[in-house]
């Protein structure tokens, strides 16, 4: 194949690339909704020369802070989510960069977004 | 085919945990690594070299009919191995680690349903795509730093790639598939070519379709029997 071909083979598939990382954002970022925000957090508390912990879970709505009571019995379910959340968190990050990155190489090919669009 | 050993880490350190992973449950007994990532292994068995890859990997799973005697829930595992399971818009079941995705194909047999198939024995979903069958029909098995990995033979992957090529609706997948092709086609090994497309049933649109392929990249179609454009007709010979 000639470079016109080999070079339009390379920019079909950073075009294909970025279609597939924003495909994957996209799904990441839905999924990523409908898991809890914030952290856990224990608070250990004195009763009777006793000592009692109680987990919350503590996070951002607006202006205020929430801190909100966890549970024993929802704990490691909501500990199993927040630790998705976080690997969602860092997935959505890896796919955003990447996209930053390959929107910068089309356009300073000349071709901000590719010319055609398949699947 | 004959397995083939090698000591070098042909795949990047998160594809290769995962490969070992797949491998150590038996996973590469009846399903296959396919897609771009095939291409390490040919550079290393058969010296076909192509250094364009995509971030997708794609798995080829059979479809087994009845009860498999043992079950295995590949969806934890892969997750175990650090990747994040999530649904695309369309359905599809993937998984992604460090902007690698996972995905699984299946053969369909004829028919135009394309929702994705789950497949109870891997506890994956799977896209049923036509022709996946001449991959895994011709598996071969590599040894690389002690786990197993099967993959379709080039001569497989070859037919398979020339005839999804002329399919595509968009020139760069096409464009993609074609330079693959033409990568990989010096390196064939004609006697294993014959094997595989004497052994497939294809309509003669889609040998049309072949032909025209081979036409692309300047593969004689007498490779695979099929005899020279005679006004305007194409045949398919013995």
């Amino acid at each position: 194949m000639n470079v016109v071909e080999k070079d339009a083979v390379v920019s079909g598939m950073l075009n294909d690339e970025l279609r597939r990382c924003e495909e994957a954002l996209k799904a990441i970022l839905k999924a990523l909704a409908k898991l809890p925000r914030g952290s856990l957090r224990i608070r250990a508390k004195l009763y009777k020369d006793k000592k009692y912990e109680y987990h919350y879970l503590k996070y951002r709505d607006g202006d205020r802070i929430v801190n909100q009571h966890v549970s024993g019995s929802d704990l490691k379910e909501l500990k199993a989510k927040l630790s998705l959340r976080k690997k969602y968190e860092q997935e959505a990050q890896s796919y955003e960069k990447r996209i930053a990155y390959l929107k910068k190489i089309l356009s300073s090919k000349g071709n901000p977004r590719g010319a055609k669009k398949d699947k | 085919m004959e397995l083939k050993r090698t000591n070098k880490a042909i795949f990047s350190q998160p594809v290769s945990d995962l490969l070992e992973a797949l491998s150590s449950v038996g996973f590469f007994e009846e399903s296959m690594l396919i897609g771009s990532w095939v291409m390490p292994l040919y550079q290393e068995f058969f010296g076909m070299s192509y250094a364009l890859r995509t971030m997708d990997i794609d798995f080829a799973v059979q479809l087994l009919q009845g009860e498999r005697p043992r079950r295995i829930d590949l969806q934890g595992l892969i997750v175990s191995q650090g990747f994040a399971p999530f649904i695309t818009q369309s359905g599809i079941q993937k998984f992604s680690r460090e902007g690698f995705t996972i995905e699984f194909i299946a053969h369909r047999r004829g028919g135009r349903d394309e929702d994705p198939v789950f497949v109870k024995n891997w506890n994956i979903t799977a896209i049923p795509l036509p022709f996946v069958s001449i991959m895994t029909d011709f598996p071969f098995m590599a040894e690389c730093r002690g786990y197993q990995i099967k993959a379709p033979i080039p001569e497989a992957f070859f037919l398979h790639k020339l005839i999804t090529s002329a399919r595509r609706k968009g020139e760069s997948k096409k464009m993609k598939d074609l330079e693959q092709c033409s990568v990989i086609a010096p390196g064939l090994d004609q006697k294993r070519l014959e094997e595989v497309y004497r052994s497939v049933r294809l309509s003669s649109r889609t040998w049309d379709a072949v032909r025209s392929s081979c036409e692309t990249i300047h593969f004689p179609p007498q490779n695979f029997g099929l005899e020279e454009k005679r006004g305007g007709k194409k045949e398919k010979g013995g």
